[in-house]
């Protein structure tokens, strides 16, 4: 079914990643045809290793699926650089700079090539006015990653001490 | 501190440079630019098209009724009313140099002083009278240009975006995405704001000097509404205009009443338009957009009047992403060394 659509509708490049993003935790519960409305609105983008998708402190502007290779996420302390995560294939990462609209918290390294997916602030924006059950998902989508990671730091924070 | 100087300087330098060139080519740069607000203001409205629930082709559908809808209106209701106007004023142009001779010659006898201003106005009217015949060919081919380049835009507006992207470099990408959104973002914005203001302020002209019986108030309404964006040199420069206008018709009177107009229109703009529009300006103090306007004045003439705040505006949003952008690069090496 995807894949029809996605030859009627989607890009070629897309339509490789689509069985993907489906499964994606960040488009769970999406539909199909409102998936493909959202994917007309996106950019896919490729990364080198040792390509840095965005450092800490910048402004933040997009979220990014990934869609190939690894993305670990850094952050810097001092003259320290402490690991927090290493994200593979079908992850998202970046949504905190769209929920609280501050700068990025840490840095985004690439260290497979990759290919991610970018979803930008103001196309995001323009899903949830246009879709805004689908928006309501998308977001109820986020806040779930993001109450797991908290989850996640609060736990290892706990064991630190 | 090192690559943050030297990028913004060289960044700077690059900008003066494309300004410059655009600045040689400068009826091709106000093609440019018209076609570029003609495309921002139509993806604005196309955004907010999708923001109601219309799909991408809807929307497309609908602005392109409502253009065509526009313009057969003016050609079939607002052109024959222009045009007559228009003809309607030319024709009484000796009758008004007469009137005006005598209108000075009088006031001249008691304050010798408008006499000499009378004349610098009418040398500037002439002057800009003499541009606007000897570049009348150039307007009319930029009346074609202008929608076909800002069409070709539009039909090009994703892989526009594409290509843009992919001269990014990946480690700069959001960065520059980020940045260049917020320029283009506030541009946008300015122009819309300043496109309402206009547009409030001529009907709020017209409908006023209709009531008042004023002579080819929709012409005259439409010239007072587009001078009003000015921010305050173009009030002083409504009042000639409307004299002028007052003379075709009873005088010192309709003078007098159209400067009732003028206060109404002032106050809805202070009051109603600015208050709504100016949440969505840059802010700039009175004072510079005086000093900015003249010196377009001076520099550019009527044009520079009209165009200095925009260009002041823009260039300052520029020059500020830029400076921000160069921050953050050289925050990027320190963070690399590190």
């Amino acid at each position: 079914m995807f894949e029809l659509y996605a030859y009627l509708f989607g890009n070629r490049e897309l339509r490789n990643y689509l069985p993907l993003l489906a499964k994606s935790p960040l488009f769970k519960d999406v539909s199909t045809r409102h998936l493909l409305r959202i994917l007309e609105r996106t950019t896919i983008r490729a990364f080198k290793p040792g390509d840095h998708v965005f450092f800490e402190k910048d402004p933040a502007s997009a979220l990014y699926v990934i869609l190939e290779g690894t993305v670990t996420i850094l952050k810097h302390q001092g003259k320290k650089t402490i690991p927090l995560a290493e994200l593979e294939r079908g992850t998202f990462f970046g949504e905190m700079a769209l929920v609280d609209e501050a700068a990025r918290s840490a840095t985004a390294l690439v260290t497979d090539h990759a290919r991610l997916l970018c979803l930008f602030q103001h196309d995001l924006d323009l899903v949830i006015r246009q879709m805004p059950r689908t928006g309501a998902i998308l977001m109820r989508n986020i806040a779930h990653i993001m109450a797991i990671r908290l989850r996640v730091t609060t736990e290892r924070s706990v064991k630190n001490q | 501190m090192k690559t943050r100087t030297q990028g913004f300087v060289v960044s700077l330098l690059v900008v003066l440079g494309i300004a410059l060139i655009l600045g040689y080519f400068f009826i091709i740069t106000l093609d440019l630019i018209a076609s570029l607000i003609l495309y921002l203001l139509a993806t604005r409205t196309l955004d907010w098209f999708e923001r109601q629930g219309l799909s991408e082709q809807q929307a497309n559908l609908t602005l392109a009724l409502i253009v065509v809808v526009a313009c057969l209106t003016f050609f079939l209701w607002g052109w024959p009313i222009v045009g007559y106007g228009l003809t309607t004023f030319t024709d009484q142009i000796p009758l008004l140099l007469d009137r005006i001779d005598l209108e000075v010659s009088t006031l001249a006898l008691q304050y010798p002083v408008i006499e000499s201003l009378l004349l610098r106005l009418e040398e500037s009217l002439y002057n800009f009278g003499v541009q606007i015949m000897e570049h009348a060919g150039l307007l009319l081919t930029s009346l074609l240009t202008i929608p076909i380049l800002a069409l070709v835009m539009l039909a090009s507006r994703k892989t526009l975006r594409e290509s843009l992207y992919t001269l990014i470099p990946n480690d700069s990408f959001e960065l520059t995405v980020s940045i260049g959104a917020k320029i283009v973002g506030h541009i946008e914005d300015y122009l819309v704001a300043k496109t309402a203001e206009m547009l409030g302020l001529i009907i709020v002209f017209v409908v006023g000097l209709t009531v008042i019986g004023f002579p080819l108030s929709l012409v005259f309404g439409i010239i007072a509404g587009i001078l009003n964006i000015i921010p305050i040199v173009g009030l002083v420069l409504t009042i000639p205009v409307l004299g002028l206008g007052a003379l075709l018709g009873s005088g010192v009177g309709m003078f007098a009443a159209s400067m009732g107009v003028l206060l109404v229109a002032r106050l809805v703009d202070d009051t109603v338009l600015q208050a709504w529009i100016v949440a969505k300006l840059v802010d700039l103090h009175p004072v510079v957009a005086v000093v900015v306007t003249f010196i377009g004045g001076e520099v550019l003439g009527m044009v520079g009047l009209l165009f200095a705040i925009p260009i002041f505006v823009i260039s300052k949003l520029i020059v500020v992403g830029l400076y921000d952008y160069w921050v953050a690069i050289e925050r990027h090496q320190q963070l690399l060394q590190e």
